[in-house]
């Protein structure tokens, strides 16, 4: 039996490459589970390792498509150009919070306001002048 | 709801020193509720109408869910006389101030005796 051929490669085997690709896609979902496990952990420092996680990913999948080209690979590209330029926009300019200007400066008196708690009660200005030092704390909601 | 979990778990430092933290959004009275009922050491506020986020400006324009009006994160410190004594406001609507910071600024705008 002549074993001698099956020691030589084929001619026409495609040429091996870094899975760039793959990798490129493994740093796009690096950077949300990062986020998702740091939250869980209550670290909640802004993420800009999101989109520079995202950022190398990309870089990977263009070294994958001009390594081989096709169709679907340059269709995946840029998909990840997408997400890469949602995250950089929701960074950059839609998280972005305006400086505070409003009249409830250091030394200022709260305005005068009235709302109510949760249960229905009235909760005015006049509730954070009965002596009882307060945290007034804003938040976005819970959605 | 991490910030305000967090908050929660650490009450009892609030409570020794001898401050209520009170919580506001302008979620709808059912979804305050269940806040209330989730951290029941703070003190949630139902702001609807956004009175008082109106009254102290901090409102942020289209940044909440479906492009709407929300709240721009913000935290005052207000003593027992209805002056502010300490605000902050974060760089983006991602970062939040941890218990620890918020305590250290108790802490230096109201040093123990």
């Amino acid at each position: 039996m002549d074993n001698s051929r099956t020691a030589i490669a084929s001619p026409l085997a495609p040429p091996r490459h870094w899975p760039f690709f793959f990798l490129g896609f493994l740093f796009i979902i690096l950077g949300p589970a990062l986020y998702f496990i740091r939250l869980r952990l209550h670290h909640t420092e802004t993420p800009w390792y999101m989109p520079a996680l995202t950022s190398i990913g990309v870089l990977f999948a263009i070294v994958s498509v001009w390594q081989r080209r096709g169709f679907l690979r340059p269709v995946g590209l840029l998909l990840f150009v997408l997400v890469c330029g949602l995250q950089w926009f929701y960074m950059v300019v839609h998280a972005k919070t305006p400086s505070y200007t409003g009249p409830a400066q250091s030394g200022s008196k709260v305005p005068a306001f009235a709302t109510s708690l949760s249960n229905g009660e009235a909760f005015t200005d006049r509730d954070l002048e009965n002596g009882q030092r307060t945290v007034l704390l804003f938040f976005r909601g819970r959605w | 709801m991490v910030e305000l979990g967090e908050l929660e778990k650490r009450h009892e430092d609030f409570a020794t020193r001898q401050v209520r933290v009170v919580v506001i959004s302008n979620d709808d009275r059912e979804t305050a509720s269940a806040t209330q009922s989730d951290f029941p050491h703070l003190v949630v506020v139902a702001d609807v109408e956004q009175s008082l986020a109106k009254a102290v400006a901090v409102i942020h324009a289209g940044a909440g869910r479906n492009w709407k009006d929300t709240n721009a994160p913000t935290t005052f410190l207000v003593d027992g006389t209805g002056y502010v004594r300490w605000i902050f406001r974060p760089g983006r609507f991602t970062e939040r101030l941890s218990p620890d910071e918020l305590l250290a600024a108790t802490d230096a705008t109201w040093p123990a005796k």
